[in-house]
Protein backbone atom coordinates (compact mmCIF):
# COMPACT_ATOMS: atom_id res chain seq x y z
CA UNK A 1 0.00 0.00 0.00
CA UNK A 2 0.75 3.35 -0.48
CA UNK A 3 2.47 4.92 2.72
CA UNK A 4 0.04 7.28 4.55
CA UNK A 5 1.69 10.23 5.34
CA UNK A 6 1.41 11.81 9.21
CA UNK A 7 -2.11 13.81 9.46
CA UNK A 8 -2.64 17.26 8.23
CA UNK A 9 -1.35 19.80 10.70
CA UNK A 10 -4.47 22.45 11.43
CA UNK A 11 -3.04 25.96 11.96
CA UNK A 12 -2.77 26.85 15.50
CA UNK A 13 -4.10 30.04 15.92
CA UNK A 14 -2.28 30.96 18.86
CA UNK A 15 1.14 30.91 17.52
CA UNK A 16 2.98 33.64 17.53
CA UNK A 17 2.83 35.52 13.88
CA UNK A 18 6.88 36.32 13.87
CA UNK A 19 7.31 35.42 10.20
CA UNK A 20 8.27 39.29 9.48
CA UNK A 21 7.22 42.18 11.87
CA UNK A 22 7.67 44.54 8.67
CA UNK A 23 4.92 42.72 7.08
CA UNK A 24 2.44 42.60 10.05
CA UNK A 25 3.47 46.64 10.87
CA UNK A 26 2.37 47.01 6.86
CA UNK A 27 -0.75 45.25 7.25
CA UNK A 28 -2.07 47.12 10.24
CA UNK A 29 -1.19 50.39 7.86
CA UNK A 30 -3.11 49.13 5.25
CA UNK A 31 -0.05 49.60 2.55
CA UNK A 32 -0.15 49.88 -0.57
CA UNK A 33 3.09 48.29 -2.22
CA UNK A 34 5.93 46.10 -2.65
CA UNK A 35 7.72 44.02 -0.02
CA UNK A 36 10.79 42.52 -1.50
CA UNK A 37 12.20 39.70 0.89
CA UNK A 38 15.24 37.19 0.19
CA UNK A 39 13.60 34.56 -1.79
CA UNK A 40 10.43 36.29 -2.92
CA UNK A 41 8.07 38.96 -3.32
CA UNK A 42 4.87 40.25 -2.03
CA UNK A 43 2.48 42.76 -3.54
CA UNK A 44 0.54 44.23 -1.20
CA UNK A 45 -2.99 46.42 -1.45
CA UNK A 46 -4.49 48.46 1.69
CA UNK A 47 -2.35 45.74 4.04
CA UNK A 48 -3.50 42.52 1.94
CA UNK A 49 -1.32 40.32 -0.33
CA UNK A 50 -2.30 40.44 -4.32
CA UNK A 51 0.36 38.74 -5.66
CA UNK A 52 3.38 37.02 -4.53
CA UNK A 53 6.43 35.60 -6.87
CA UNK A 54 9.34 33.74 -6.07
CA UNK A 55 12.54 32.51 -7.93
CA UNK A 56 11.78 29.09 -6.00
CA UNK A 57 8.15 28.80 -7.37
CA UNK A 58 6.89 28.88 -10.56
CA UNK A 59 4.45 31.53 -11.57
CA UNK A 60 1.14 32.05 -12.57
CA UNK A 61 1.87 32.01 -16.46
CA UNK A 62 4.36 29.09 -16.18
CA UNK A 63 1.36 27.24 -14.48
CA UNK A 64 -1.44 28.08 -17.02
CA UNK A 65 1.10 27.63 -19.76
CA UNK A 66 2.35 24.47 -18.94
CA UNK A 67 -0.14 21.97 -19.68
CA UNK A 68 -1.54 24.08 -22.22
CA UNK A 69 -4.25 26.07 -20.36
CA UNK A 70 -3.50 28.80 -21.80
CA UNK A 71 -1.55 29.37 -25.38
CA UNK A 72 1.87 30.68 -24.10
CA UNK A 73 1.54 33.55 -27.02
CA UNK A 74 -1.70 34.59 -25.52
CA UNK A 75 0.10 35.04 -21.65
CA UNK A 76 2.88 36.96 -23.17
CA UNK A 77 0.09 39.36 -25.40
CA UNK A 78 -1.20 40.07 -21.87
CA UNK A 79 1.68 40.81 -20.25
CA UNK A 80 3.03 43.09 -22.92
CA UNK A 81 0.11 44.86 -22.25
CA UNK A 82 -0.05 45.38 -18.95
CA UNK A 83 2.59 46.66 -16.46
CA UNK A 84 3.45 43.29 -14.06
CA UNK A 85 1.86 40.01 -14.12
CA UNK A 86 -0.93 40.61 -12.08
CA UNK A 87 -2.25 43.30 -14.34
CA UNK A 88 -1.89 40.49 -17.02
CA UNK A 89 -4.19 37.84 -15.04
CA UNK A 90 -6.79 40.14 -14.40
CA UNK A 91 -6.61 41.12 -18.45
CA UNK A 92 -6.98 37.76 -19.10
CA UNK A 93 -9.99 37.46 -16.95
CA UNK A 94 -11.75 40.33 -18.60
CA UNK A 95 -10.77 38.75 -21.73
CA UNK A 96 -12.69 36.06 -20.60
CA UNK A 97 -9.56 33.90 -22.07
CA UNK A 98 -9.96 31.80 -19.22
CA UNK A 99 -12.49 30.74 -17.12
CA UNK A 100 -13.27 33.29 -13.74
CA UNK A 101 -12.99 29.98 -11.74
CA UNK A 102 -9.84 28.49 -13.06
CA UNK A 103 -8.10 31.81 -13.25
CA UNK A 104 -9.07 32.41 -9.47
CA UNK A 105 -7.62 29.16 -8.22
CA UNK A 106 -4.75 29.24 -10.15
CA UNK A 107 -4.04 32.80 -9.04
CA UNK A 108 -4.38 31.18 -5.13
CA UNK A 109 -2.60 28.56 -5.80
CA UNK A 110 0.09 30.51 -7.31
CA UNK A 111 -0.20 33.30 -4.20
CA UNK A 112 0.08 31.00 -1.56
CA UNK A 113 3.05 29.09 -3.56
CA UNK A 114 4.85 31.84 -3.74
CA UNK A 115 4.09 33.39 -0.74
CA UNK A 116 5.06 30.44 0.83
CA UNK A 117 8.96 30.70 0.58
CA UNK A 118 9.27 35.24 -0.10
CA UNK A 119 8.75 34.36 3.67
CA UNK A 120 11.20 31.78 4.14
CA UNK A 121 13.41 32.76 7.18
CA UNK A 122 15.94 35.07 5.45
CA UNK A 123 19.67 36.54 5.84
CA UNK A 124 19.02 39.99 4.73
CA UNK A 125 16.29 42.48 5.79
CA UNK A 126 12.81 42.87 3.68
CA UNK A 127 12.41 46.38 1.78
CA UNK A 128 9.39 47.76 1.13
CA UNK A 129 8.33 50.15 -1.71
CA UNK A 130 5.11 51.96 -1.10
CA UNK A 131 3.44 52.49 -4.35
CA UNK A 132 0.81 54.85 -5.16
CA UNK A 133 -3.05 54.57 -6.19
CA UNK A 134 -4.18 51.24 -3.72
CA UNK A 135 -5.89 48.63 -5.63
CA UNK A 136 -7.45 45.13 -4.92
CA UNK A 137 -8.81 44.29 -8.17
CA UNK A 138 -11.06 41.84 -9.73
CA UNK A 139 -8.79 38.70 -8.70
CA UNK A 140 -8.72 37.65 -4.90
CA UNK A 141 -6.46 38.77 -2.41
CA UNK A 142 -5.53 37.47 0.81
CA UNK A 143 -5.21 38.99 4.62
CA UNK A 144 -1.31 38.87 5.24
CA UNK A 145 -2.34 36.74 8.67
CA UNK A 146 -3.85 34.14 6.99
CA UNK A 147 -0.78 34.09 4.14
CA UNK A 148 1.38 33.95 7.47
CA UNK A 149 -0.78 31.01 9.43
CA UNK A 150 -0.60 28.79 6.02
CA UNK A 151 2.86 29.40 5.45
CA UNK A 152 3.33 28.25 9.15
CA UNK A 153 1.12 25.22 8.82
CA UNK A 154 3.20 23.95 5.68
CA UNK A 155 6.48 24.53 7.90
CA UNK A 156 5.04 22.19 9.64
CA UNK A 157 3.81 19.83 7.17
CA UNK A 158 6.96 19.22 5.60
CA UNK A 159 8.56 18.58 8.99
CA UNK A 160 6.29 16.29 9.98
CA UNK A 161 6.94 14.30 6.50
CA UNK A 162 10.53 14.38 6.93
CA UNK A 163 12.76 16.60 9.10
CA UNK A 164 15.92 16.97 7.28
CA UNK A 165 15.19 20.12 4.85
CA UNK A 166 18.57 19.71 2.56
CA UNK A 167 16.08 18.21 -0.32
CA UNK A 168 14.45 21.48 -0.65
CA UNK A 169 16.95 23.26 -2.34
CA UNK A 170 19.89 20.32 -3.03
CA UNK A 171 19.91 18.56 -6.18
CA UNK A 172 17.98 15.13 -5.92
CA UNK A 173 19.33 12.15 -6.58
CA UNK A 174 17.79 8.68 -6.73
CA UNK A 175 18.43 5.91 -3.52
CA UNK A 176 18.06 2.81 -3.60
CA UNK A 177 15.22 2.29 -1.13
CA UNK A 178 14.83 -0.01 1.47
CA UNK A 179 12.27 -2.98 1.21
CA UNK A 180 10.96 -2.49 4.52
CA UNK A 181 11.76 -0.07 6.69
CA UNK A 182 10.02 1.18 10.04
CA UNK A 183 7.19 4.07 8.99
CA UNK A 184 9.40 6.98 10.50
CA UNK A 185 6.90 9.39 9.29
CA UNK A 186 4.73 7.77 12.23
CA UNK A 187 7.56 7.64 14.65
CA UNK A 188 4.73 6.62 18.00
CA UNK A 189 3.37 3.47 16.39
CA UNK A 190 5.16 0.65 16.48
CA UNK A 191 7.12 -0.84 13.34
CA UNK A 192 4.07 -3.69 12.39
CA UNK A 193 6.53 -5.33 9.61
CA UNK A 194 3.82 -7.91 7.60
CA UNK A 195 5.74 -11.28 6.95
CA UNK A 196 5.77 -11.87 3.35
CA UNK A 197 8.52 -10.90 0.79
CA UNK A 198 10.25 -7.76 0.62
CA UNK A 199 8.97 -4.57 -1.40
CA UNK A 200 9.56 -1.02 -1.63
CA UNK A 201 6.57 0.55 -1.03
CA UNK A 202 5.20 1.50 -4.00
CA UNK A 203 5.04 5.67 -5.16
CA UNK A 204 1.77 7.35 -5.97
CA UNK A 205 1.29 8.63 -9.59
CA UNK A 206 2.30 12.04 -8.58
CA UNK A 207 5.38 11.11 -6.99
CA UNK A 208 6.26 9.00 -10.00
CA UNK A 209 5.91 12.26 -12.18
CA UNK A 210 8.44 13.99 -9.89
CA UNK A 211 10.44 10.94 -9.18
CA UNK A 212 10.97 10.08 -12.89
CA UNK A 213 12.58 13.27 -12.74
CA UNK A 214 15.59 12.84 -10.20
CA UNK A 215 18.65 13.01 -11.79
CA UNK A 216 21.45 14.44 -9.78
CA UNK A 217 21.14 17.81 -11.37
CA UNK A 218 17.97 19.18 -10.71
CA UNK A 219 16.73 20.61 -7.52
CA UNK A 220 12.78 20.07 -6.21
CA UNK A 221 12.25 24.03 -7.33
CA UNK A 222 13.56 23.03 -10.98
CA UNK A 223 11.22 19.94 -11.25
CA UNK A 224 8.34 22.05 -10.00
CA UNK A 225 8.94 24.37 -13.15
CA UNK A 226 9.15 21.35 -15.45
CA UNK A 227 6.20 20.28 -14.24
CA UNK A 228 4.23 23.06 -14.40
CA UNK A 229 3.11 21.99 -10.82
CA UNK A 230 3.07 24.33 -7.37
CA UNK A 231 6.61 23.97 -5.42
CA UNK A 232 4.88 23.73 -2.43
CA UNK A 233 3.31 20.39 -3.92
CA UNK A 234 6.38 19.27 -4.98
CA UNK A 235 8.19 19.41 -1.79
CA UNK A 236 5.86 17.87 0.30
CA UNK A 237 6.34 14.91 -2.70
CA UNK A 238 10.27 15.01 -2.47
CA UNK A 239 10.35 15.26 1.37
CA UNK A 240 7.61 12.22 1.07
CA UNK A 241 10.04 10.20 -1.32
CA UNK A 242 13.28 10.92 0.83
CA UNK A 243 11.11 9.73 3.72
CA UNK A 244 10.28 6.45 1.63
CA UNK A 245 14.32 5.99 0.93
CA UNK A 246 13.55 6.95 -2.94
CA UNK A 247 15.81 9.92 -2.97
CA UNK A 248 17.69 11.57 -1.25
CA UNK A 249 19.53 15.51 -1.43
CA UNK A 250 23.14 15.04 -3.03
CA UNK A 251 25.64 16.52 -0.18
CA UNK A 252 27.12 19.72 -1.09
CA UNK A 253 30.83 19.09 -3.13
CA UNK A 254 33.08 20.57 -0.39
CA UNK A 255 36.65 20.96 -1.83
CA UNK A 256 39.23 19.21 0.46
CA UNK A 257 42.86 19.55 0.08
CA UNK A 258 43.55 15.85 -1.58
CA UNK A 259 46.58 13.93 0.29
CA UNK A 260 49.72 13.65 -0.78
CA UNK A 261 49.63 10.74 -3.36
CA UNK A 262 51.12 7.49 -1.25
CA UNK A 263 54.15 5.45 -2.96
CA UNK A 264 53.50 2.44 -4.55
CA UNK A 265 54.53 -0.18 -2.10
CA UNK A 266 52.87 2.10 0.63
CA UNK A 267 49.56 2.07 -1.51
CA UNK A 268 49.67 -1.48 -1.19
CA UNK A 269 50.30 -2.26 1.98
CA UNK A 270 47.24 0.19 3.28
CA UNK A 271 44.90 -0.64 0.21
CA UNK A 272 42.38 -3.53 1.85
CA UNK A 273 41.99 -6.81 0.15
CA UNK A 274 39.72 -6.42 -3.01
CA UNK A 275 35.99 -7.20 -2.60
CA UNK A 276 34.74 -10.43 -3.71
CA UNK A 277 32.12 -10.30 -6.36
CA UNK A 278 28.68 -9.83 -4.94
CA UNK A 279 26.84 -13.01 -5.54
CA UNK A 280 24.57 -13.08 -2.88
CA UNK A 281 21.07 -13.01 -4.03
CA UNK A 282 19.75 -12.28 -0.66
CA UNK A 283 21.53 -8.97 -0.44
CA UNK A 284 17.68 -7.73 0.32
CA UNK A 285 17.70 -9.93 3.04
CA UNK A 286 21.01 -7.91 4.57
CA UNK A 287 19.26 -4.69 3.78
CA UNK A 288 15.94 -5.78 5.97
CA UNK A 289 18.62 -6.52 8.88
CA UNK A 290 20.49 -3.15 8.39
CA UNK A 291 17.28 -1.50 8.59
CA UNK A 292 15.93 -3.16 11.19
CA UNK A 293 19.27 -2.67 13.27
CA UNK A 294 18.98 1.41 12.66
CA UNK A 295 15.42 1.46 13.60
CA UNK A 296 16.25 -0.52 17.01
CA UNK B 1 -14.49 1.78 2.13
CA UNK B 2 -14.99 5.41 1.15
CA UNK B 3 -16.79 5.84 -1.97
CA UNK B 4 -20.17 3.19 -2.59
CA UNK B 5 -22.39 3.03 -4.99
CA UNK B 6 -25.09 5.68 -5.33
CA UNK B 7 -28.86 4.14 -4.53
CA UNK B 8 -30.44 3.40 -7.74
CA UNK B 9 -33.60 5.46 -7.46
CA UNK B 10 -33.05 8.23 -9.21
CA UNK B 11 -34.04 11.92 -7.89
CA UNK B 12 -38.41 12.63 -8.06
CA UNK B 13 -38.98 15.01 -11.28
CA UNK B 14 -40.98 17.03 -8.97
CA UNK B 15 -37.32 17.08 -6.84
CA UNK B 16 -35.39 18.05 -10.03
CA UNK B 17 -37.69 21.18 -10.53
CA UNK B 18 -37.68 22.45 -7.53
CA UNK B 19 -33.95 23.16 -8.14
CA UNK B 20 -33.72 25.78 -10.55
CA UNK B 21 -31.03 27.40 -9.10
CA UNK B 22 -28.38 24.78 -10.50
CA UNK B 23 -29.00 26.42 -13.60
CA UNK B 24 -25.98 28.29 -14.81
CA UNK B 25 -25.87 31.82 -13.12
CA UNK B 26 -26.84 34.24 -14.72
CA UNK B 27 -23.83 36.48 -16.03
CA UNK B 28 -22.08 39.49 -14.47
CA UNK B 29 -22.01 42.93 -15.91
CA UNK B 30 -19.15 43.16 -17.78
CA UNK B 31 -17.04 40.83 -20.21
CA UNK B 32 -15.75 38.40 -17.80
CA UNK B 33 -16.67 34.96 -17.63
CA UNK B 34 -18.45 33.71 -13.90
CA UNK B 35 -18.95 31.72 -11.75
CA UNK B 36 -15.74 32.35 -9.49
CA UNK B 37 -14.54 30.51 -6.89
CA UNK B 38 -17.47 32.05 -4.30
CA UNK B 39 -20.08 31.84 -6.61
CA UNK B 40 -19.76 27.98 -7.41
CA UNK B 41 -19.23 27.62 -3.55
CA UNK B 42 -22.61 29.81 -2.56
CA UNK B 43 -24.30 28.18 -5.72
CA UNK B 44 -23.86 24.39 -3.73
CA UNK B 45 -25.22 26.06 -0.72
CA UNK B 46 -28.45 26.38 -2.38
CA UNK B 47 -28.85 22.53 -2.73
CA UNK B 48 -31.23 21.67 -0.69
CA UNK B 49 -29.70 20.44 3.00
CA UNK B 50 -26.72 22.38 2.07
CA UNK B 51 -24.80 23.29 5.44
CA UNK B 52 -21.55 23.96 4.17
CA UNK B 53 -19.31 24.18 1.04
CA UNK B 54 -15.51 24.55 1.07
CA UNK B 55 -13.05 24.55 -2.04
CA UNK B 56 -9.76 22.31 -0.79
CA UNK B 57 -6.74 21.53 -1.50
CA UNK B 58 -6.05 17.96 -1.20
CA UNK B 59 -2.27 18.43 -1.28
CA UNK B 60 -1.87 20.61 1.72
CA UNK B 61 -4.76 20.70 3.26
CA UNK B 62 -5.48 24.66 2.93
CA UNK B 63 -9.16 25.63 2.41
CA UNK B 64 -8.96 28.22 -0.69
CA UNK B 65 -12.67 29.12 -0.12
CA UNK B 66 -15.53 28.32 2.51
CA UNK B 67 -19.15 29.11 3.04
CA UNK B 68 -21.89 28.35 5.29
CA UNK B 69 -21.01 26.18 8.49
CA UNK B 70 -18.46 23.78 9.20
CA UNK B 71 -18.50 20.18 10.42
CA UNK B 72 -17.45 20.29 13.64
CA UNK B 73 -17.34 24.14 13.89
CA UNK B 74 -13.92 25.07 12.15
CA UNK B 75 -13.35 25.57 8.72
CA UNK B 76 -9.40 25.31 8.89
CA UNK B 77 -9.92 21.46 10.38
CA UNK B 78 -12.37 20.55 8.15
CA UNK B 79 -10.41 20.98 5.27
CA UNK B 80 -7.18 19.48 7.05
CA UNK B 81 -9.21 16.58 7.61
CA UNK B 82 -11.13 16.22 4.51
CA UNK B 83 -8.10 16.65 2.47
CA UNK B 84 -6.59 13.35 4.23
CA UNK B 85 -9.03 11.83 3.10
CA UNK B 86 -9.33 12.58 -0.38
CA UNK B 87 -5.47 11.94 -0.82
CA UNK B 88 -5.62 8.60 0.32
CA UNK B 89 -9.27 7.81 -2.08
CA UNK B 90 -6.61 9.73 -5.13
CA UNK B 91 -3.41 7.89 -3.79
CA UNK B 92 -4.88 4.52 -3.39
CA UNK B 93 -4.82 1.57 -6.95
CA UNK B 94 -7.57 0.33 -4.89
CA UNK B 95 -10.21 3.39 -5.89
CA UNK B 96 -8.52 4.68 -8.76
CA UNK B 97 -8.65 4.22 -12.19
CA UNK B 98 -5.42 3.99 -13.81
CA UNK B 99 -4.97 6.01 -16.79
CA UNK B 100 -7.61 7.94 -17.02
CA UNK B 101 -7.68 11.30 -18.12
CA UNK B 102 -8.55 13.95 -14.91
CA UNK B 103 -8.42 13.41 -11.36
CA UNK B 104 -8.03 9.77 -10.43
CA UNK B 105 -10.80 9.62 -8.71
CA UNK B 106 -14.51 11.55 -9.25
CA UNK B 107 -16.11 11.82 -5.75
CA UNK B 108 -15.98 10.00 -2.46
CA UNK B 109 -18.82 10.18 -0.22
CA UNK B 110 -19.07 9.52 3.41
CA UNK B 111 -22.19 9.24 4.92
CA UNK B 112 -23.04 9.39 9.08
CA UNK B 113 -26.72 9.38 10.79
CA UNK B 114 -27.21 13.07 10.65
CA UNK B 115 -25.42 14.38 7.55
CA UNK B 116 -23.97 13.32 4.31
CA UNK B 117 -20.24 14.70 3.02
CA UNK B 118 -19.66 14.62 -0.79
CA UNK B 119 -16.01 15.39 -1.74
CA UNK B 120 -15.97 16.12 -5.51
CA UNK B 121 -12.25 16.31 -6.95
CA UNK B 122 -12.26 18.92 -9.90
CA UNK B 123 -10.25 18.57 -13.20
CA UNK B 124 -8.08 21.53 -14.01
CA UNK B 125 -6.33 21.82 -17.13
CA UNK B 126 -3.09 23.05 -15.07
CA UNK B 127 -2.03 21.09 -12.88
CA UNK B 128 -3.57 21.18 -8.83
CA UNK B 129 -5.09 19.08 -6.32
CA UNK B 130 -8.27 20.17 -5.48
CA UNK B 131 -11.94 19.42 -4.52
CA UNK B 132 -15.10 20.83 -3.70
CA UNK B 133 -15.89 19.49 -0.28
CA UNK B 134 -20.26 20.49 0.60
CA UNK B 135 -21.77 18.76 3.62
CA UNK B 136 -25.24 18.10 3.62
CA UNK B 137 -28.12 17.27 6.34
CA UNK B 138 -29.04 14.27 5.69
CA UNK B 139 -33.17 15.09 6.13
CA UNK B 140 -33.19 17.63 3.74
CA UNK B 141 -30.81 16.39 1.28
CA UNK B 142 -30.72 14.54 -1.55
CA UNK B 143 -27.45 12.59 -1.88
CA UNK B 144 -28.41 11.33 -5.95
CA UNK B 145 -28.89 15.17 -6.92
CA UNK B 146 -26.19 16.79 -5.04
CA UNK B 147 -23.88 14.30 -6.20
CA UNK B 148 -24.71 15.14 -10.05
CA UNK B 149 -25.09 19.03 -9.49
CA UNK B 150 -21.99 19.02 -7.58
CA UNK B 151 -20.16 17.21 -10.62
CA UNK B 152 -21.72 20.35 -12.83
CA UNK B 153 -20.63 22.89 -10.69
CA UNK B 154 -17.19 21.58 -10.62
CA UNK B 155 -16.98 21.86 -13.79
CA UNK B 156 -18.25 24.90 -14.51
CA UNK B 157 -16.38 26.39 -12.32
CA UNK B 158 -12.81 25.54 -14.57
CA UNK B 159 -14.48 25.11 -17.89
CA UNK B 160 -16.62 28.29 -17.43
Amino acid sequence: MVRTPPPLPVRDKDAARALSPMLNRLAEERATGVLVREHGTLHLAEGRVVYAESPLAPGLDVLLTAHGTLAAAAWQRAAAAAEGPLRAAELLLESGLLPAGALELCHLDALYDAGYFALAPSSTPGRFHYDGAPRTGPLPSVPVVALERETLRRRLQLHRLWPDPAADTAPLIRADPPARRRPRENPGQPAAEPAGPARPAPVAPRQRAVLDRVDGTRTAAHIARELGRQAFHTLVDVRRLAAAGHLRPLAPVVPVLAPPPPTAPEQARNLPPPLPPVTDPDIALLKRLRDALEAL
Amino acid sequence: MFHWKMPNDSPLPHTLRSVGVTQPSPRREGSHAVPGIDECLLEAMRLPGARGAALVDWTSGLALGTVGEAPGGDHETAAAEAAELARLAAEHGTFTVQGADGPPVEDVIVSNPDSYHLLRFIDTSFDSSVFLHLWLGREEGNLALARIRLGEMAARLVLG
